[in-house]
């Protein structure tokens, strides 16, 4: 409504009385009419330029929605502008080619008498601010320019990926399985991390652990101490492994193979608890390989310098003595079973801890729990020894089919290829049925 | 009738067998939480750590459990329940259309829910003293089968330790989902520990002493619990151990 109050106002040129008692509009529209009535009369393509400059920026200048209306070219004139926007020359330019015939027409460039005064206001601010860019530029040039040059370095060596493999990867969700783990990750087991499997590495950690515990008896010292060294020397351990156990009391149980060894033995295990051994042990255990004869065991002892392989390469103990070691003291059997399972790393649940009386006990509870007895009884019945050297009994693990039979014979290929020229089975099954 | 006889007389000759009270208790290994080092043993009494199974206290119990957590609080309008007029539709004779009531019944759209659910309490009892045997029958379940692991110390972890810490624990003592997941149990919550563990929830269940119900004892693979809340579990659960029977006063 107000809108169309002001058209009929404009049009009649009567503002004698604000229309609507509205005294704002009226006075607004005074003022258009100042602005309007000389350039109303002769709408040019000037006004177009007037027109977009005063819809972008200056507010002082106030121009009514006909003459701006009026102004607008036709849409066919605007989709040639549109077209023509993005050229070079402007529309008057190529207009005056256009009338004069040729590429450079007489006369002055824009024979409308330059830009207008809005065109002028809103072009002045333009390069005032294109002026500060290039101060702020000029100082941050020389720094990008040795970026620029680095980046051209690196740009000849720059290969484009084909595959995504090998590249660095960017961007993920951040769930914690996304980045690498911190060094609070890092986790230090009291036990060995890989466990011992084989029968005889168990047998060597349960001799070790029984030496050192009823070394560690005899020399009247707190016996969890002996966990405090997790790895003996190789020459120490060889001399532990050379030790052998009497089945009786815990204190007299070790029988040295020398009494060079003993000594040794002896003063390294006296500093457990305070200090770790070293190089005490080195010189002595040299004596010790010399004195006693072991030739009948080398063959016991795979030679690996790895040092990640248990036992030193040892594969099995000397003798069982210490299988039949009583626990029945439960000081002993902590310490046993602690410095067995951080040798071993196989832990026994409470029950069986307190169920195991000797250490053969405790080495048949691991291998058991290692070899489980199978789930099927028809695995338990195939491996049985007794059951596969009675000549007249055959176990299998499926049950026996004529079909199976057949195949025993080796009739049924012969009856599947006749069944099949008959048309009897399908081309496509494997199995034929009885 | 020959044969039976002999043998009655040979079952009255025979000795009776001594019965043999063992009074061992419970002896339990302790360790230190994040490298598992045996620390030591310790003892429980035997109807802490060591009494019988029965099944039926137990399912007791988890159902007791299960009832009381029952939100119930479904809820739904009965035909007084519905806002509205009890107008009558229409008359009852002469319209040719059947009788009617008011727009609430149930049979017609928008109107009330005949006998819906109303929110109510599904709790039911169990004597108090059943319920603390069930706790120990749980946990002495559980220490028969070498699946209850006592820690001495706080369960926790350092401050910037991610799952992965978890992860490694769960992989190097076989604890993870591969051997039945297991549930940690601490005195105390600790909320950076219980977040960090519940990101591994396929292999770890983490609760605080005050959260574990007979229920969460009997789930997972193993329990591996704080010395502290095990003995204050064992200490709140011992109801029917300290009562004594009523004495006559004259």
């Amino acid at each position: 409504m107000r809108c169309q109050a002001r058209t009929t106002t404009h049009v009649t040129g009567c503002l004698d009385e604000p229309p609507n008692g509205n005294h704002e509009t009226f006075l607004k529209v005074a003022e258009v009419r100042n602005s309007c009535h000389t350039t109303a009369m002769r709408p040019s393509l000037r006004l177009l330029n007037l027109e977009v400059s005063s819809l972008q920026g200056s507010r002082t200048l106030y121009v009514c929605s006909v003459c701006r209306q009026e102004a607008r070219p036709r849409p066919l004139v605007a989709r040639q502008f549109l077209r023509n926007a993005s050229n070079a020359t402007p529309i008057t330019e190529r207009v005056r080619r256009k009338i004069w015939g040729t590429d450079n027409p007489p006369g002055l460039k824009d024979p409308y008498g330059g830009e207008g005064v809005l065109e002028r206001k809103f072009k002045k601010d333009q390069p005032a601010r294109q002026e500060e860019e290039p101060e702020n530029l000029a100082q941050t040039s020389e720094q990008t320019q040795v970026e620029n040059e680095a980046e051209l370095a690196s740009a000849e060596a720059y290969e484009p990926a084909t595959t995504w493999e090998g590249l660095q990867r960017v961007g993920h969700l951040g769930r914690w399985s996304d980045l690498p783990p911190s060094e609070a990750d890092a986790y230090e087991s009291f036990m060995l991390k890989k466990k011992v499997t084989k029968k005889g590495q168990l047998s060597l950690a349960a001799h070790q652990a029984a030496v050192e515990v009823s070394l560690m008896h005899s020399l009247n010292k707190p016996l969890s101490k002996v966990c405090d060294v997790v790895e003996h020397d190789k020459s120490v351990f060889k001399m532990l492994w050379k030790c052998k156990i009497q089945p009786g009391e815990w204190k007299q149980a070790v029988v040295y193979p020398s009494k060079e060894a003993e000594k040794a033995l002896v003063y390294i295990f006296e500093q457990i608890g305070g200090q770790p051994e070293s190089a005490v042990a080195e010189e002595t255990a040299e004596e010790v390989e010399e004195a006693v004869d072991e030739s009948k065991w080398e063959d016991l002892v795979a030679e690996v310098n790895d040092s990640n392989v248990p036992f030193f390469g040892y594969a099995d103990v000397r003798d069982k003595g210490f299988l039949s070691l009583s626990l029945s003291d439960p000081a002993t059997k902590f310490a046993f079973l602690k410095r067995f399972s951080q040798l071993s790393g196989h832990y026994l649940p409470d029950p069986v801890v307190h169920s195991v009386a000797t250490v053969g006990q405790v080495v048949e509870y691991v291998q058991s729990v290692l070899n489980p007895k199978p789930k099927k009884l028809a695995d338990y019945l195939a491996n049985s020894q007794g059951l596969q050297n009675l000549p007249n009994v055959k176990v299998f693990t499926k049950k026996q089919k004529p079909m199976d039979r057949d195949e025993e014979l080796g009739r049924k290929k012969v009856i599947e290829a006749e069944l099949r020229s008959r048309g009897l089975i399908d081309q496509k099954c494997k199995r034929y049925q009885h | 009738m020959a044969t039976e006889s002999q043998a009655t007389t040979e079952h009255l000759t025979r000795e009776a067998p001594n019965s043999v009270w063992t009074t061992e208790p419970a002896r339990a290994t302790t360790y230190s939480f994040p490298s598992m080092e045996p620390l030591r043993f310790v003892e429980y009494p035997r109807n802490h750590l060591l009494m019988p199974l029965r099944k039926d206290i137990l399912h007791r119990a988890v159902i007791y459990e299960g009832d009381m957590t029952r939100q119930g609080s479904a809820n739904t309008k009965w035909r007084d329940d519905v806002h509205g007029s009890g107008r009558k539709l229409h008359a009852q004779k002469g319209t040719g259309k059947a009788r009617v009531g008011d727009k609430k019944s149930p049979i017609r759209k928008g109107g009330g829910v005949a006998h819906g659910p109303h929110p109510r309490d599904f709790s039911t009892s169990l004597p108090q003293k059943i319920y603390d045997q069930a706790w120990r029958i749980a946990l002495s379940y559980r220490y028969r089968r070498g699946q209850l692991i006592i820690i001495d110390n706080d369960i926790s972890i350092p401050e910037d330790a991610t799952p992965y810490l978890i992860k490694e624990i769960f992989k190097v003592n076989n604890w993870g989902r591969e051997f039945g997941r297991s549930t940690l149990i601490t005195d105390q919550p600790n909320e950076g520990l219980f977040a960090t563990v519940r990101e591994v929830g396929e292999h770890a269940k983490i609760l605080d002493r005050k959260d574990v119900d007979v229920k969460d004892l009997l789930e997972t693979g193993r329990l591996i619990i704080e010395k502290q809340a095990l003995d204050r579990i064992l200490a709140n659960h011992s109801r029917d151990l300290a009562a004594k029977p009523a004495k006559a006063l004259y």
